[in-house]
């Protein structure tokens, strides 16, 4: 039998890695574009895509990170999205900016979730691009209220269970990170 | 920093602006996207499973969140059902009212030669069949013994007694009751009664009726007018049936009352003749004996 050579073991784990992250990005990304858009009581659809990337921005490296928000981006447009697709960009530098930001955060859960916040507001400077591109030039204090302020909060509520799903995930795949895994 | 300068990051800012502007061009175009397309496909069981899920979710929580919104459509309901019933009930009392003016118009205009007093009836006898009335008008209304009290239909009975502002009437189908009568087709003529057998049937009788008269069942009967408790010319009831007298060579008709007795709660109101026209003569009190 021959030895496991250090390629063999890369392989292995960038397939795991693909497997893992995408099955729970498209699981996530499914649930967002059909589940959540179902729910008349919550005021705005929470990005919970966006929330994973920011989780896997802190338990993986801000290369799978990266690679995750291009993906996430693509998945979300793909199954929900119409028009203008900038989502890739968006949650591209989601895991960016969650990245760079975890290097300097006492690893805990509460610090994800402030987290939380410079990552959702990313994703409603994104929203109110697209918004602009698509529907010419809003109101923007009737988009603050009636569409990015809702969003960003229902983002931040319903991104809050997936630190523990993406930690249980991270474990699968056998990530390194500051955060306990 | 060593990050944003390699390759790698690069490649994935290339990517990432590609995935944005084919789709986006693709879209803009009318053009379907093949990658988005399969994307679709797959995810459709697993969005149709969420959608599901989803509604039944919310369906759920609407029972806690709509409650308010529930009851203040509730109140409002009830209040325009409220509103709805009290104006069908003022209808129905301007509906009874119109139909009572209509007859008592129709009975002024009939005999234009009867002094009228409207009456409602206060109070019935209490038992399974009531054939004695009192009413709300008296002695200080006009009202006598013996007056003659109508509907739009007929007869309907005459006062036994009068009080201050009270009267009691006897039904046409009480066996106190008696009143001399004709049918309109031949003219035959008898008394019709009250019968405490036939009473019950809200029915009365007309007897001593000549053997050889000619009466079939469905002449109608009117007041002769010979007493002076009823004037003359007033609908009694109809033939219903005629037989020979037991005890005499007469003929006894049973009559079905133009006022239907048997429903007598549907009566609320009549009319007290409190004088009238004899032939060619003045108006006159009506005199208490029959």
């Amino acid at each position: 039998m021959r030895p496991r050579r250090r390629n063999d073991i890369n392989r292995e784990a960038i397939i795991k890695r693909i497997l893992v992250w995408g099955a729970t990005l498209f699981i996530l990304a499914v649930a967002q574009c059909s589940f959540f858009t179902g729910l008349t009581f919550i005021p705005a659809v929470p990005n919970i895509v966006l929330g994973a990337v920011a989780a896997i921005s802190v338990f993986d490296t801000q290369r799978t990170a990266a690679v995750c928000g291009i993906a996430g981006g693509f998945l979300c447009d793909a199954l929900g999205g119409s028009g203008i697709s900038l989502s890739p960009i968006a949650l591209f530098l989601v895991a960016i900016v969650c990245s760079e930001l975890s290097k300097k955060l006492i690893p805990s859960f509460l610090t994800w979730s402030a987290l939380l916040i410079p990552a959702s507001l990313v994703g409603a400077v994104f929203t109110l691009i697209n918004i602009s591109v698509s529907f010419g030039r809003p109101a923007f204090g009737y988009l603050l209220k009636s569409v990015l302020l809702p969003e960003l909060l229902m983002t931040v509520l319903f991104s809050l269970p997936l630190f523990f799903i993406v930690k249980l995930c991270a474990r699968l795949v056998d990530a390194k990170s500051k955060f306990k895994i | 920093m060593k990050f944003y300068k390699s390759k790698f990051f690069i490649i994935c800012v290339a990517v990432a602006i590609v995935l944005v502007l084919v789709p986006s061009a693709l879209s803009v175009f009318g053009y379907t996207d093949l990658v988005r397309s399969g994307l679709k496909t797959i995810a459709k069981p697993f969005e149709w499973c969420g959608s599901k899920v989803s509604g039944a979710v919310s369906g759920f929580v609407s029972v806690f969140t709509e409650y308010d919104k529930l009851k203040e459509e509730n109140a409002a309901l009830r209040e325009a059902l409220e509103n709805a019933e009290n104006e069908a009930y003022e209808r129905e009392v301007v509906q009874a009212e119109n139909d009572w003016l209509k007859s008592y118009l129709k009975v002024k205009t009939d005999y234009p030669e009867f002094a009228i007093t409207d009456a409602t009836i206060v109070s019935r006898q209490a038992g399974n069949y009531a054939t004695v009335l009192t009413l709300n008008r008296g002695t200080v209304h006009g009202i006598k013994r013996n007056m003659s009290v109508i509907t739009a239909d007929g007869v309907f009975g005459y006062v036994s007694e009068a009080g201050l502002d009270w009267c009691k009437v006897v039904s046409l189908v009480e066996t106190a009751s008696s009143v001399s009568a004709y049918t309109d087709r031949t003219g035959t003529v008898g008394v019709v009664e009250g019968d405490s057998l036939l009473r019950e049937d809200g029915l009365c009788r007309m007897t001593y009726i000549d053997a050889s008269a000619d009466i079939k069942v469905g002449d109608r009967v009117y007041t002769g007018g010979n007493g002076k408790i009823y004037p003359d010319g007033l609908l009694i009831g109809t033939v219903t049936s005629i037989e020979a007298d037991e005890y005499s060579r007469t003929l006894v008709a049973h009559i079905e009352p133009a006022v239907d007795f048997s429903d007598i709660n549907a009566t609320n109101k009549v009319m007290i003749i409190t004088g009238y026209n004899t032939t060619g003569g003045s108006k006159n009190e009506t005199s208490p004996q029959e």
